[in-house]
């Protein structure tokens, strides 16, 4: 898995690398007199069902735009092939990409502006999940992403496991650490029943940022990896593993240890982790205990990332098929369809509106873990609107961080090198 | 061999076939479990009761006959092709003289060397500026001409003796008869093999169908079953399991029809 979106992220540098942004489609493609919208996404399953279910329930619903959605791997298979047909002029009309690379796609001049599209300022979006709200220095921006499937991290626990121990959801990093000690658990076999268990990855760590006080880029765009607060987040991991071994990194990579996460979790050999609010349906429908969901834990602040993706508008296709995909995207901000994507999926829903409705129809009263990940958005920690943010995660620090923690690197050397090659042009 | 000095080896050959076997009898069992159990307990040997909901799932949520008939005839083209022309490539090297013969059998050794990393960008450029994206074409001829055939079929054509291809040339055979007619049902194991070998890989390939196609038009089944994972809000196993199966299920037909003509090309060999 990890070679294959290696060589795809090969394959899309080395393309883009020679001509991001020259590709442009003149005419748009028609079928039957309507105007076809070819839509890339990067989902399976459950997921995909309820997407492509949507799909067909617009392109029924009218007569003037066909909606054709083409699965193009997970997110990153997707995006490495969407830099790549981008310069090699076959890119579609609307893709869904993750947060973090909308900056570098913006300043590679791929994604149309979106501000001078019919109505695309009077969506009342949850202001944390919209660009404005998910980008720090944003606003100085023209709008170049819708919200679509967005989520952030947030610790899930066993029920029965926390009444047991007589353990409460813990709101601090000292109450997680005093947690995790009373809920770990070794047998006489060697077996462990671990306190707590997250992914070594970057997407928590910079939620441990900013609880720690600290940003990624400096007020003066320095890309400082929160400084002091991006150590002790390290550290903080670094004696959950290694000093008090309450915490088990999970194996593998990416969504493999997330997922490894989750089924340590059903089997009640972890007894609380932090994964995604996207998960909640999952570990509700399958966990043989009450699934408690909490915020994460503060340090000196509460604070989380979001995540996700947001739908893009790709600048080289024909305005008319541009126009036809604003219709769609539009479309699926209205209240229904934000309410069917997310009560049937786990993903946060991104309009207000959407909200209260759920909240009227008594939703979150009979799913109170989805109140708890949407009350969290109050603590969004928005992402720095910085080019370099994404290459920064995949190729500077995601790489390191499990080294840190695993073998016990001075953090400080460690974020240290981060920064200097953060530093380096791409 | 007696009996006290075949046990170790019949032991060794036992662990080897389990190590083979038991990941795809794990996979086949979690595919007919259902989701709770799988997570419950994951390496349970046996199902609570057997469940087919996975296999209807798979059945219907991709267009599974569509798919596979994209794939195999992608696999068998390839596989085709690279031994129609690994014959008469491997023929020129074994058995022709022609100025540079040594430096041409060293460059067919040198692409054996060179990975496909370093040659699938301009690959790729090469297709999307011809149109030939989405089409069967990018998927086969890419892969037509095969370095490792041409190897294998040079080295097997070194053991036949020259005076069977004298005789044929006396009885006015051309080239190509003698190529294809003479000598090709003469390296039966070898193309056999070579066939095999380049359908399993092909077959299973997920990475170039993913970037030579952005549409449904020439979509293959690997690509399919990428299509029930969702890695995002959760993994349902026994459906990916059970995709699985079925992905696998032509080239375990494939391997049960040729076993014979495997097994005889490895014992020739070795």
């Amino acid at each position: 898995m990890l070679a294959r979106r290696a060589l795809l992220r090969a394959l899309a540098a080395s393309v883009a690398a020679a001509a991001l942004g020259c590709g442009r489609r003149e005419r748009p493609v028609r079928r039957d007199g309507r105007v076809v919208v070819t839509f890339w996404y990067a989902y399976g399953d459950l997921v995909r069902k309820v997407l492509l279910e949507l799909v067909a329930r617009f392109n029924a619903s009218q007569s003037r735009v066909l909606v054709e959605a083409v699965h193009q791997g997970d997110y990153f298979e997707c995006l490495a092939k969407l830099r790549t047909a981008i310069a090699a002029g076959a890119a579609p009309t609307l893709s869904h990409v993750v947060c973090e690379v909308v900056p570098y796609l913006a300043r590679a001049r791929v994604l149309e502006a979106l501000d001078g599209y019919d109505g695309a300022g009077e969506i009342p979006f949850v202001p944390a999940l919209s660009q404005q709200g998910a980008f720090r220095g944003a606003e100085r921006e023209p709008t170049f992403c819708i919200p679509f499937n967005r989520s952030t991290p947030i610790a899930f626990a066993s029920g029965r496991l926390l009444d047991e121990a007589r353990v409460a959801p813990p709101r601090t990093w000292d109450e997680l650490l005093d947690a995790a000690r009373r809920l770990t658990r070794r047998g006489e076999g060697g077996e462990v029943r671990w306190g707590f268990e997250v992914p070594i990855s970057w997407w928590y760590w910079v939620a441990m940022v900013g609880q720690a006080g600290g940003a990624l880029v400096a007020p003066d765009g320095a890309l400082t990896l929160g400084g002091e607060a991006g150590e002790r987040a390290l550290r903080f991991w670094q004696r959950l593993v290694r000093d008090e071994r309450v915490m088990r990194p999970p194996p593998g990579r990416d969504y493999q240890a997330w997922q490894s996460s989750n089924e340590s979790f059903l089997q009640g050999r972890i007894a609380m982790m932090w994964s995604s609010t996207a998960f909640v349906r999952y570990l509700e429908d399958n966990a043989r205990f009450p699934v408690v969901a909490a915020p994460l834990p503060r340090d000196v602040r509460a604070s989380v990332p979001t995540g996700g993706t947001m739908f893009v508008l790709l600048r080289g296709a024909p305005d008319e098929e541009k126009r036809a995909a604003w219709e769609f995207v539009r479309w699926m901000c209205d209240d229904e369809q934000t309410i069917a994507w997310s009560t049937r999926t786990g993903y946060l829903p991104v309009t207000r509106p959407a909200v209260d409705k759920l909240d009227a129809r008594g939703w979150y009263a009979a799913h109170p873990n989805d109140r708890v990940a949407y009350d969290q958005l109050a603590s969004v920690d928005p992402w720095p609107w910085v080019p370099e943010l994404f290459r920064v995660e995949r190729d500077v620090v995601e790489p390191r961080l499990e080294d840190a923690v695993l073998t016990g690197r001075d953090a400080h050397a460690i974020l240290d090198e981060a920064r200097a090659e953060a530093a380096r042009p791409a | 061999m007696s009996r006290a000095r075949r046990l170790p080896l019949l032991l060794l050959a036992c662990a080897a076939a389990a190590a083979w076997l038991l990941p795809y009898a794990w996979m086949v069992v979690t595919s007919v479990k259902t989701l709770p159990e799988i997570v419950a307990r994951p390496t349970a040997p046996l199902p609570d009761h057997l469940d087919g909901g996975a296999y209807r799932e798979v059945f219907a949520t991709l267009p599974v006959a569509r798919y596979m008939g994209i794939t195999v005839f992608m696999a068998v083209a390839i596989a085709g092709a690279q031994i129609a022309l690994a014959l008469p490539a491997g023929y020129a090297l074994a058995k022709l003289r022609f100025v540079g013969k040594r430096w041409a059998f060293g460059v067919v050794l040198a692409c054996l060397l060179v990975p496909s990393q370093a040659t699938f960008v301009p690959v790729f450029l090469l297709f999307a500026k011809t149109h030939l994206i989405n089409t069967m074409t990018a998927l086969v001829l890419p892969f037509a001409a095969s370095a490792l055939g041409t190897f294998l079929v040079r080295q097997a054509l070194l053991s036949v003796p020259d005076e069977i291809i004298e005789a044929a040339r006396m009885d006015g055979a051309s080239e190509w008869t003698i190529v294809y007619r003479v000598l090709a049902p003469m390296l039966k194991p070898t193309l056999v093999s070579l066939f095999l070998v380049s359908f399993v890989f092909h077959y299973n390939d997920y990475f170039w169908p993913l970037v030579m196609t952005t549409d449904d038009a020439v979509r293959t089944l690997p690509l399919g079953v990428a299509l029930l994972r969702e890695q995002g809000t959760g993994v349902r196993w026994h459906i990916v399991m059970a995709g699985n199966v079925v992905l696998s299920l032509p080239v375990l037909a494939l391997f049960a029809l040729v076993q014979r003509h495997l097994v005889r090309a490895v014992s020739a060999r070795g």
